[in-house]
């Protein structure tokens, strides 16, 4: 939440001083299905989303010289909000856009270069970034974000005292995933980005790293499945309350080290592969890793 | 706007004072080339093809849907769909028939998202009379003005059939691809339709046949 | 056009076919049309995208087959079973030299750091895979290997067509 606020409120600054410098000044508002759909489009300059009462999409914001429109489009209960940029055009121009959309609304979001910070949207979100950003809090929809370069860092938040349960997945290529108070499912996938997570009660986790490094921290659900592999990167697990689960943990040439039960064993006398099977509890849940050469720590 | 499309623009008003009335779509010809600029993603072209059509547009809306702002909204999502769909366009009809034909279908979607059951393919017998009549704005002469009325008491089916065909001028063949309908289904239609309309317009069969 | 000259087919052909809206449409038009395709109405999948989405889908599927065998055989020399397998990679391979030239062309539009930091992903893609096969060329029965292979042939596969997503958005172009 803090470090969405952070981006808000960087984002806004930035907004503030291009407005001074130059730009033309927009704002539109159109009526809007309280739990319809909004998709966002923008190039370069930012995108901030947040969600409200009303049945209503309001945009306001400014747009550089070079873009050439911002479009509001409706169709039934979607609404398309669009920076268009003339079709020859070397760098893109920047639009910076603060939008507010009804709080149930689904969200799509495609930038290139833009940054996204996105509060209180409760819908299902569909995300998608090149180089931009992207900061937002999942509640119970369906999330999906995806990014080449951009950091992506995700908020879960609660309604009704109960977690945040919808499936999460996240997908970088380089970009690092930050991923807070979430529980329930989670997919994620990077290449080499980072990836910190922190979540509660898991019931399924699938969790893929080239070369970046994986730190989950997570109790889990009784009947809980989390698989974890990386090429390079390291995989370190941190374990909350109780554990119940089965172990299968292996790599080619990097170590395992365990806190809290038996030691590694050498899966040929002489050659490579490092394996560690064994059960905590009654062995419910399943945690399994798998890693070329980066190293593996489990802990509670 | 440029200077060629001003050019056809200025030619087609005057043709578009007289509309010939052997064909459904006059001043075809300069519509190639509009079209052709449109595809290109030129708006202009593409206003000038909304201004030489629009008209028609309106009124088969009008006259399908029988309210104002209901036809009004559809002749803006038949421009707007056509827009987004120029490149499907391959001028195998008239480009008139063309935007007709989604104006049709504009139309149908919305009556069908009022009254789900509503079919144009119901037989006539299933077809059933409109609750409620709304005035057209009143353009023409005592008797065109009758028609219109009676036009409007229609059946949505018979109606649409009669209002494509007798009106707009297009085959039963025309008609039944644009309804979605079979052709003797059009053919059954249009003969209920000019029964219906006889008796509103005290008209026996020897007058229709003079 | 019927031939039909009945009084009631004459008047109802005498109705004006033009009927003027109360208002000027246009402008509300003009503000409904937009020259770039919607994103939503997603460009038609390219070869790029169809072959990479495809090997994304048969390399899965080919490997959860793989692991479920290895694991109800339960044995650490489980030799990797699918002949699946080795047909998909053997066919992704083939065809890597065009789609190598298909993600070039695709990425050449991005800003210089963000391609550069695609090519050096798809650099580590591949030098994990050339890691993984000198290690099966001393270890040919590995279980672990061959599974982590297929998963980085996926991983390779979704990165080439994540990278044709990116373009339902308009990129900046180069001026020629």
């Amino acid at each position: 939440m803090k470090s969405a606020v952070k981006i808000i409120n960087a984002i806004a600054a930035v907004a503030l001083s291009a407005a001074q410098a130059h730009a033309e000044v927009v704002e539109r508002r159109v009526d809007a299905d309280a739990r319809g759909e909004v998709e966002v489009v923008n190039v370069a300059g930012s995108v901030r989303i947040s969600g409200w009462e009303r049945a209503e999409v309001h945009v306001s914001g400014n747009l550089d010289n070079g873009v050439e429109r911002l479009d509001m489009l409706r169709d039934g209960n979607r609404i398309l909000i669009k920076v268009v940029l003339p079709s020859d055009r070397g760098n893109a121009a920047k639009a910076n856009l603060d939008i507010q959309i009804p709080r149930d609304s689904k969200l799509t979001t495609n930038t290139v270069s833009a940054d996204q910070a996105i509060l209180d949207v409760r819908g299902a979100q569909r995300l998608q970034s090149v180089s931009g950003d992207i900061d937002t809090e999942a509640w119970d929809g369906e999330f999906r974000a995806k990014s080449v370069s951009g950091d992506i860092s995700v908020q879960g938040q609660t309604s009704k005292d109960k977690l945040s349960v919808g499936q999460v997945r996240v997908n970088t290529v380089s970009g690092d995933i930050t991923i807070d108070n979430l529980g329930n499912e989670l997919e994620l996938r990077t290449v080499s980005g980072d990836m910190n997570v922190s979540a509660r009660n898991l019931s399924r986790a699938n969790i893929k790293t080239t070369n970046g490094d994986l730190h989950l921290t997570t109790s889990m659900q009784r009947d809980a499945s989390i698989e974890a592999e990386a090429i390079n990167g390291e995989i370190n697990f941190d374990f909350d309350g109780t554990i119940d689960a089965s172990f299968d943990i292996e790599t080619f040439n990097g170590k395992i080290d365990n806190c809290f039960g038996p030691k590694s064993k050498q899966i040929h006398e002489h050659g490579p592969g490092t394996q560690l099977r064994f059960k905590e509890g009654e062995g419910h849940a399943q945690v399994r890793v798998k890693t070329l050469n980066g190293d593996v720590g489990l802990c509670k | 706007m440029n200077g060629s499309t001003a050019i056809f623009l200025d030619g087609f008003r005057a043709k578009r004072s007289a509309p010939a009335k052997d064909s459904p779509d006059s001043g075809a010809p300069a519509d190639g080339m509009l079209v052709a600029a449109a595809r290109r993603g030129d708006v202009q072209a593409f206003e000038s093809l909304y201004r030489l059509h629009s008209g028609k547009v309106m009124g088969l809306c009008l006259r399908m849907t029988r309210q104002h702002d209901v036809a009004e909204d559809c002749v803006q999502q038949t421009f707007i769909k056509a827009w987004r769909n120029l490149s499907t366009f391959e001028g195998r009809s008239a480009f008139g028939t063309w935007i007709h034909t989604i104006a049709v279908n504009v139309v149908l979607s919305h009556l069908r998202s009022q009254n789900p059951w509503l079919t144009v393919s119901l037989t006539p017998e299933d077809d059933d009379e409109p609750p409620m009549l709304e005035d057209l704005r009143e353009t023409n002469t005592g008797q065109a003005i009758d028609i219109e009325r009676a036009l409007m008491t229609l059946p949505e089916g018979a109606r649409s059939v009669v209002v494509l065909q007798a009106v707009y001028g297009y085959s039963h063949e025309e008609v039944a691809r644009m309804l979605g309908i079979a052709v003797g289904t059009c053919k059954s239609q249009l003969h209920r339709a000019r029964h219906l309309l006889r008796a509103r317009l005290d008209m026996t069969e020897s007058d229709d046949e003079q | 056009m019927s031939n039909n000259t009945g009084k009631l087919d004459r008047a109802l052909s005498s109705l004006p076919r033009d009927i003027e809206p109360s208002r000027d449409l246009w402008p509300s038009i003009r503000a409904n049309l937009d020259r770039t395709p919607e994103t939503t109405r997603r460009p038609a999948l390219g070869t790029t995208t169809k072959l990479a989405a495809g090997f994304v889908l048969l390399v899965a599927s080919c490997a959860t087959t793989y692991w479920i065998t290895r694991a109800s055989m339960q044995s650490a020399t489980a030799t990797f079973a699918t002949t699946d397998g080795n047909a998909v990679i053997a066919e992704y391979l083939r065809s890597r030299a065009e789609l190598d030239r298909l993600f070039a062309e695709r990425i050449a539009a991005l800003p210089p750091k963000t391609r550069a930091k695609l090519e050096s992903n798809l650099a580590d893609l591949r030098r994990a895979e050339n890691e993984i096969v000198a290690g099966l060329t001393r270890n040919p029965s590995d279980p672990l290997l061959h599974e982590l292979l297929m998963s980085t042939y996926q991983s390779e596969a979704q990165l080439l067509a994540d990278v044709s997503e990116i373009f339902a958005v308009d990129l900046p172009r180069k001026k020629s």
